[in-house]
């Protein structure tokens, strides 16, 4: 039942990188209001750049700059499919994640798999210079503090703001003279670029890059941000953006955790993908199902106001799923088509 | 000033659906004036309203404001000269952001948008200072979440937005058509004082005649996507709500008499 130490410290370790995968996630998620399933593709084409960079170049530093630049050209097809073509933007993703496949396999030179048991990665170097077993954790905090602190830092910007207002409400972004367009090109292409820096570093972590280590990552990311929304939603009533990054990223370790706990304890490995698709599944569902009870009802007639604001974002308040539908009550229905 | 020349649109052309939404139409908003317009439903009120803001494309004609061009303009650029409210209270704000981010947003239309803070200090100060004069105290508010406001106030605080950064051209499509009577007058008052401006124009659609009266400086009515009727000056002083009904054989669908 008890795991050992030492699998702690790899769930962690791990964790850590996938916290950086639940970040890109949760900018084009909720940033941005759009799934996107580009992911399962990126995060494969940023490992597979910084495995070559790593074995070929010997230089895991640049592997994983290039891998965030790999990650963002994808993101940047996805959105312009979108935006420009009008292709759904999930449809987009799909369309981008089937065609990174053959992408993916080309970088990779044609193989399945890139390992890098030879070749110098930045655990390596990290294990060597710092001496300690705990090296991958403090490379993993060290790049998740830096990528949290940017995040932060670009959400409080003019850019940041407006980026942020897109998934909220395009019209009002456009008239206040944003181009949304831009701003989803610009959100989803910096998403998959973080995505494809957890690839890189997933990547060297693992000594190996392999065509098929995409699959379900999405959903991983998903898990991620909503468990860590969920759970600290459980502590904070309100959760400052700030705060709201560290759930996300907690969010990812503590799934890592959680599936380490269930392996342990005898789970075959093979229904990991079901297990996550479940979790994800409850999580979502969270929202619709305390609708549902009795309890809940009653509270919004006493306030009696369609938006008050549900504790916890693990169940997504229902303005924010329809903002237009919810808005237009009785006798005034939206637009009347003229 | 706003100058429209010609202006025609319409939708589903070709096809047994085809209406003709604007009919060669053409006016001209000198500056600082209130134009109310009027008009049952389909009379091309709201195409109008899109063609200028660049929601939607006109057929043909052209739409100047000063000396630009903007017919062809893509929406989002034109927004730096012109503010809007919607109808729907949900629309002109972003709901999961606070007051001042929202007015942050607003406060930026003719800015550059790069990496500099978001809000300073500076803003702050003057975001409280010129809410306070809306006297709904959203002043001391301004870190809560929009989506926390009544849609009184969050249309209040739309219009506030819509002229935040001073437009050339105030657009307002039934802003008041979703709020109860008494939160509708305020916010009418509101629009009152900021269209109280030499050097903007206002166009405001209203489905209530005396509203449409009562405010602004000039009434037109529109039918059939062309302007039937231009009220302004003495005329428009001496029009009664009976009087426009009678003369114009108004249909009494949604528009309200009172």
């Amino acid at each position: 039942m008890f795991m050992s130490f030492t699998a702690v410290v790899g769930s962690v370790e791990l964790g850590l990188i996938y916290a950086i995968l639940a970040l890109g996630v949760f900018l084009s998620f909720r940033t941005l209001n759009t799934p996107d399933l580009t992911v399962d593709g990126s995060i494969v084409t940023g490992s597979a750049v910084s495995a070559v960079v790593c074995s070929t170049l010997g230089s895991p530093v640049l592997g994983l700059l290039l891998s965030f630049v790999a990650g963002g050209l994808a993101g940047a097809v996805t959105a312009l499919l979108n935006t420009k073509l009008k292709i759904e933007a999930l449809l987009a993703g799909i369309l981008v994640m089937l065609g990174l496949y053959s992408v993916n396999l080309r970088i990779l030179g044609g193989r399945a798999n890139i390992p890098l048991t030879q070749s110098p990665t930045i655990y390596k170097n990290a294990r060597s210079v710092l001496n300690t077993p705990y090296s991958g954790c403090l490379i993993g905090i060290g790049v998740l503090i830096l990528v949290i602190i940017l995040f932060y830092l670009f959400l409080n910007t003019r850019l940041g703001f407006a980026l942020r207002a897109t998934g909220d409400n395009e019209y009002m972004v456009r008239s206040a003279g944003v181009d949304s367009s831009a701003m989803r090109l610009l959100g989803i292409s910096l998403s998959n670029a973080f995505v494809g820096l957890a690839g890189g570093m997933l990547a060297q972590y693992q000594s190996t890059a392999d065509i098929n280590m995409g699959t379900g990552m999405v959903v991983i990311g998903l898990a991620s941000v909503i468990i860590g929304e969920a759970v600290f939603g459980l502590i904070f009533r309100n959760m400052p953006l700030l705060l709201r990054l560290f759930a996300v990223a907690a969010g990812a370790v503590l799934y890592r955790l959680v599936l380490a706990v269930a392996l342990n304890s005898g789970m075959p490995s093979t229904d990991l993908k079901l297990t996550s698709a479940v979790i994800v599944t409850i999580a979502l569902a969270s929202g619709a199902v305390s609708d549902m009870l009795p309890g809940r009802k009653k509270k919004k007639t006493i306030l009696g106001q369609g938006d008050v604001s549900v504790r916890g974002s693990s169940s997504v308040p229902s303005s924010r799923r329809n903002p237009a539908r919810s808005a237009s009550a009785g006798e005034n229905s939206g637009k009347d088509g003229e | 000033m706003l100058k429209i020349q010609n202006l025609s649109k319409r939708f589903n052309s070709g096809t047994v659906n085809e209406r003709i939404a604007l009919n060669d139409l053409n006016l001209t908003v000198r500056e600082g004036e209130f134009i109310t317009i009027i008009g049952s439903n389909g009379a091309g009120k709201s195409t109008l309203m899109n063609c200028i803001s660049g929601v939607e494309r006109a057929d043909s004609g052209r739409i100047y404001l000063d000396t630009m061009d903007i017919t062809r303009l893509p929406e989002h650029r034109r927004s730096r000269y012109i503010g809007r409210v919607f109808q729907d209270p949900m629309k002109g704000t972003a709901f999961d952001m606070t007051i001042e981010q929202n007015l942050a947003i607003a406060a930026c239309k003719n800015k550059s948008r790069g990496f500099q803070k978001g809000i300073t200090k500076k803003d702050r100060e003057e975001f409280r200072q010129r809410l306070s004069l809306l006297g709904m105290g959203l002043e001391d508010r301004m870190t809560q979440k929009v989506k926390l406001l009544s849609g009184g106030q969050r249309q209040a605080l739309t219009l506030f937005m819509a002229v935040l950064s001073g437009p050339k051209l105030l657009l307002l499509d039934e802003h008041t058509a979703a709020l109860d009577p008494g939160t509708a007058k305020k916010v009418l008052d509101l629009t009152d004082r900021f269209a109280d401006s030499d050097s903007m124009c206002t166009l405001m659609i209203t489905h209530n005649m005396s509203d449409a009266l009562a405010h602004g400086s000039r009434t037109i009515l529109m039918d059939s996507g062309r302007i039937i009727m231009d009220l302004k000056g003495r005329d428009r002083d001496n029009m009664t709500v009976e009087m426009l009904v009678e003369q114009f054989d108004i249909a009494n669908d949604r528009m309200l008499l009172k």
